[in-house]
């Protein structure tokens, strides 16, 4: 069986290996579901938001649990 | 990190107090590569409204059997879900979770604190001590005797001294008012509960410094070099350790929600930094 090109040229030089992308905030910074997930087999990672300089955030709780998943 | 996911059978459960409950799972990988203070996290098998696993201190850790205990308390749909099963079901375990308690190799005596659930936390920690040939004295405060954890399921080989709100069993009063009988004969001191009971403690170890000067007389340790916070080595170098409890949603680090205040000013997670954190690295006084 030969291996279909799942490649995408999203432009400006962006290329992902494949469609497959993670959303922002459920897989934090990648590094996290390293011993999980083989990550490398990822199109992208969505990074959590982020900030130019560090900020502590918002006070706990910050994430609760709802019927189609967390509010984070 | 050894972190697998495993899918486990229960091979036991039952109610020890009113609401709060043993449940014994078939986890060989889990069970050999646990260490006291760590967690699980257990997906329930009702993804309608419960997409977010539940985090469960390891209780104890049988590697020739296996098996691994969890004590929880029902709180809510997850955990009552969890109460349901019966022995042969299977559920997804994610584990062994965070970091565990440090001991210092020196310490002979180590004293253990739990609050309510919170001997969840330091249950593992007592069995490890015994099989490393150390004393363990453990104190435990409920409201009532009802709720206090039945010395069957402890080591005998254990000192267990209880507290009660009401005074219905053993001293009449909280559990911190037990501990200045002990501190002087324990190395270290390992506990979990809720937070006013570790604040509590974490003034009295503070004390502790200040009375006893444990850094500058007897113990010569590091040569005066520092350790960074919240490194294993400083860990075990502290005479208090505790275990945390947060809300938590990923249990690997991604969600950053079940974050805890330090007193260097940055937020520690709970999944990954802790549960267990020195005293000293923590701000008690903060709001969260």
């Amino acid at each position: 069986m030969t291996a279909v090109d799942l490649s995408v040229d999203l432009g400006r030089g962006l290329v992902l290996p494949n469609p497959i992308l993670v959303a922002s905030g459920t897989f934090g910074y990648g590094i996290e579901y390293g011993d999980v997930v083989e990550v490398d087999r990822l199109g992208a990672i969505c990074c959590k938001g982020t900030t130019l300089k560090p900020r502590i955030g918002n006070p706990t709780p910050r994430v609760t649990e709802t019927p189609g998943g967390m509010l984070n | 990190m050894t972190m697998r996911l495993a899918a486990a059978e229960l091979v036991e459960s039952r109610e020890i107090l009113p609401g709060q409950w043993l449940q014994a799972y078939h986890a060989p990988t889990i069970a050999s590569s646990s260490r006291a203070g760590q967690f699980v996290h257990a997906r329930t098998g009702d993804f309608s409204g419960m997409v977010l696993r539940r985090p469960f201190s390891v209780n104890t850790a049988d590697v020739a059997t296996g098996i691994i205990t969890i004590h929880f308390r029902v709180i809510g749909r997850g955990t009552e879900w969890f109460t349901r099963l019966r022995p042969g079901d299977q559920v997804d375990l994610l584990g062994p979770l965070g970091r565990a308690f440090e001991v210092d190799p020196r310490s002979r005596h180590l004293l253990l604190v739990a609050g309510g659930l919170g001997m969840a936390g330091v249950r593992m920690l007592a069995d490890e001590a015994i099989r490393d040939g150390r004393g363990v004295t453990l104190l435990f405060g409920a409201a009532s005797s009802r709720e206090v954890y039945p010395s069957s399921l402890l080591p005998d080989e254990i000192e267990y001294v209880v507290a009660t709100d009401d005074g219905s069993l053993g001293h009449h009063g909280f559990v911190t008012d037990l501990v200045p009988t002990y501190e002087a004969w324990a190395d270290q001191a390992f506990a979990c509960g809720p937070s006013g009971m570790l604040a509590a403690l974490a003034r009295q170890a503070e004390g502790r410094r200040g009375r006893l000067g444990v850094a500058s007389l007897g113990r010569k340790r590091g040569g005066g070099r520092g350790d960074p916070a919240g490194s294993a080595a400083a860990r075990r170098k502290a005479f208090l350790q505790v275990s945390m409890e947060q809300n938590m949603g990923c249990a690997v680090g991604a969600c950053l929600g079940c974050v805890v205040q330090t007193t260097g000013g940055t937020p520690q997670r709970v999944c990954r930094e802790g549960p267990v954190f020195a005293a000293e690295e923590l701000a008690w006084e903060a709001a969260w």
